[in-house]
C-alpha cells in the first residue's frame, strides 16, 4: 500500500492514490493546474485536454510504481510532460527550450502547492488578479479571450491597431503573472518579466 | 480560442495565457465533467478486461466465402469543448458513421461491388471500416484513426451515425476492442468490450450489439448494455428519441437523441437508461460541458 501524503483542502487526511476513492480525489485536485500546464505546452485547448486524460489514465495504471516520496503533482507533470513530447514528435510542431519548460513547470508548480495548501486557487486568484487590471487592459482580455474575438476583431471593436491590441495583452499577460506570483508565494524561479 | 496562437504567446506568458483561456471556459468552477470522465476511464481500465473471442475464429471466416462484405460497428464518441460562443458552434455539426468496406469491393469492379453491397438484405462479410464524414460528404478517417476491423456477417445497411460538433480530427480517438461476435436467430450480434473514446467523453460497454430487423432493411438497433459513459454535472437532461442507429450528443445541451426509434428515457445518477418496446435497450449517459462564460 502507498500513501501519498498530500494535503486535501477539502479533506485534511492523506490521500492513497491506489484505491480508487482518493486517486478521485487526487484527480480533481490536480486537474485544472495540469490542463493549464499543458495547455502552455501545447497551445491547443483540445490536445492539453487528451493529454491530461491520458496522463491520468497512465498515472492509475503505474500507480503502484509511484515513488511515495514524491510528490503527486510532480508526478503527474512529467506524466504530462512525457505525453507532450510524445505529441511533439508525432505532430512536429514547435518546441519548447528545456529552460522555458522548467520556467513553466516551476510556475504551475507554485501555484498547484499553493492550492493544496489552501493558501491561494490560481482560479479565485485569477478572478480577482484580473479585476485589479487597469480598465484599458482588461477590457483587452475580456474581449480576447471571454469572447473569443482575434486581435483583428478586437482592434475594430476597441478602436485600437491590432498591434496596440497584442502589446497590451502581452503588458496584461506580464501583470496578472506578477500579481498571480505575488498571491501564491514568490516562483521558485527567476523572475523574467519584460 | 482562434486569436492568440502560439506565435503571439512567448514562453514567458504560455501559462497565463493558458489560465486565462481555462479561466474564461470556466470561472472558477472545476471541470467536473472532464474529471468525471478521467475517473470513468481508469475505472473501466480496471473493470473492463479484453478477452479473446470465445468461440468464433475470425480468420476463418474471411477465407474462402463467396458473398463478401460488411458489418459495421457502431458508434460513437462525442465530443466535449467548451464553447464561448455556444450558439454559434452549436450549430456546427459533424456526423461520424461507421461503414463497411467489402473485401470484394477492393479486388474487383467497384461500381460492382458498390451495388452489391447497397443491396437491402444482402449479407456480407468484410471488413468493418470507420469514416467520418461531415454534413453531405464523406471523408476518409483522418490519419491516425483506428479503423475497427471485424469479420463477421451482417444484413446490409447498418449505418449508425452519432452527431458531434467537434472537429473531425478528433475522430482519430476512436477506439473498438472487439470481442466476440456471434448469431442469434436472424440478428447478428456484436458483442464484447468497447471503447470508444472522443476526446474527453468517453464510452464504454460490457456489451454493444447492433441488430438489424429483417422487416426494416434500413433500420439498425443499437443496444449497450452495462455501459458507462461519463456522467453529466446537470442531472436532468432531457433525452429524445429519433431514428435507429442514430445517436446525437448535443455537447451544449447534454441532449441525446436517438432518431427514429421509439424510446427513451429515465437519467438515473447520472446515467440514462433508454428503453423502447423492440426489445431495444440502450444504457447511456453522456455528459454535456456548459459554457461558463466569465463575461461580467
Amino acid at each position: 500500500m502507498q500513501i501519498v501524503a498530500i494535503s486535501n483542502p477539502s479533506q485534511k487526511r492523506e490521500l492513497d492514490p491506489t484505491t480508487d476513492q482518493d486517486f478521485s480525489e487526487l484527480v480533481r485536485l490536480h486537474h485544472r493546474e495540469l490542463v493549464v500546464y499543458a495547455q502552455s505546452l501545447t497551445q491547443d485547448e483540445a490536445t492539453a485536454r487528451d493529454i491530461v486524460q491520458d496522463a491520468f489514465i497512465i498515472a492509475y495504471d503505474k500507480v503502484r510504481t509511484f515513488d511515495v516520496t514524491r510528490d503527486f503533482a510532480t508526478w503527474m507533470r512529467g506524466i504530462v510532460r512525457n505525453k507532450w513530447r510524445e505529441w511533439l514528435r508525432k505532430n512536429k510542431r514547435y518546441t519548447l527550450t528545456d529552460t522555458q519548460i522548467a520556467q513553466i513547470d516551476s510556475d504551475i508548480a507554485a501555484w498547484q502547492t499553493a492550492r493544496v495548501e489552501g493558501s491561494s486557487d490560481l482560479f479565485a486568484a485569477l478572478e480577482d488578479c484580473l479585476r485589479r487590471l487597469p480598465e484599458g487592459l482588461r477590457e483587452v482580455i475580456e474581449v480576447t479571450y471571454f469572447e473569443g474575438c482575434t486581435s483583428e476583431e478586437a482592434s475594430a471593436k476597441l478602436g485600437l491597431g491590432p498591434a496596440a491590441i497584442r502589446k497590451r495583452l502581452q503588458r496584461a499577460r506580464e501583470s496578472l503573472k506578477q500579481c498571480l506570483e505575488h498571491k501564491s508565494g514568490p516562483s521558485v524561479y527567476p523572475s523574467h518579466e519584460s | 480560442m482562434k486569436s492568440n496562437s502560439s506565435s503571439d504567446i512567448s514562453p514567458d506568458e504560455a501559462l497565463v495565457h493558458s489560465a486565462l483561456q481555462e479561466f474564461a471556459r470556466n470561472g472558477k468552477g472545476a471541470d467536473t465533467e472532464l474529471v468525471d470522465s478521467i475517473l470513468m476511464a481508469t475505472v473501466e481500465r480496471k473493470t473492463i478486461v479484453p478477452t479473446p473471442p470465445p468461440s468464433l475464429n475470425w480468420r476463418t471466416w474471411t477465407v474462402g466465402v463467396g458473398s463478401v462484405a460488411a458489418l459495421l460497428l457502431l458508434l460513437i464518441g462525442v465530443l466535449s469543448s467548451f464553447p464561448y460562443r455556444s450558439s454559434e458552434r452549436a450549430h456546427s455539426e459533424i456526423q461520424f458513421s461507421v461503414r463497411f468496406t467489402p473485401d470484394e469491393a477492393k479486388t474487383s469492379d467497384s461500381a460492382a461491388a458498390a451495388s452489391r453491397t447497397t443491396r437491402p438484405g444482402t449479407r456480407y462479410r468484410g471488413e468493418v471500416d470507420v469514416i467520418v464524414a461531415s454534413p453531405g460528404s464523406l471523408s476518409p478517417i483522418p490519419e491516425g484513426a483506428k479503423a475497427a476491423t471485424l469479420d463477421a456477417e451482417w444484413t446490409y445497411p447498418i449505418p449508425v451515425m452519432l452527431a458531434s460538433e467537434d472537429s473531425v480530427s478528433r475522430e482519430e480517438r476512436i477506439e473498438i476492442d472487439s470481442d466476440s461476435v456471434s448469431q442469434e436467430s436472424q440478428h447478428l450480434v456484436y458483442s464484447g468490450n468497447v471503447r470508444l473514446r472522443y476526446r474527453s467523453f468517453l464510452i464504454s460497454a460490457e456489451e454493444i450489439r447492433l441488430r438489424t430487423d429483417p422487416s426494416e432493411a434500413n433500420t439498425a438497433f443499437l443496444t449497450a448494455e452495462n455501459a458507462s459513459f461519463s456522467s453529466k454535472s446537470k442531472p436532468d437532461f432531457p433525452v429524445t428519441a429519433a431514428q435507429a442507429g442514430q445517436l446525437e450528443i448535443d455537447p451544449v445541451s447534454g441532449l441525446i437523441r436517438l432518431h427514429e426509434v421509439a424510446l427513451l428515457e429515465t437519467l438515473e445518477n447520472g446515467k440514462i437508461s433508454i428503453v423502447d418496446t423492440q426489445a431495444v435497450s440502450i444504457t447511456a449517459a453522456g455528459y454535456a460541458i456548459e459554457s461558463r462564460s466569465l463575461r461580467r
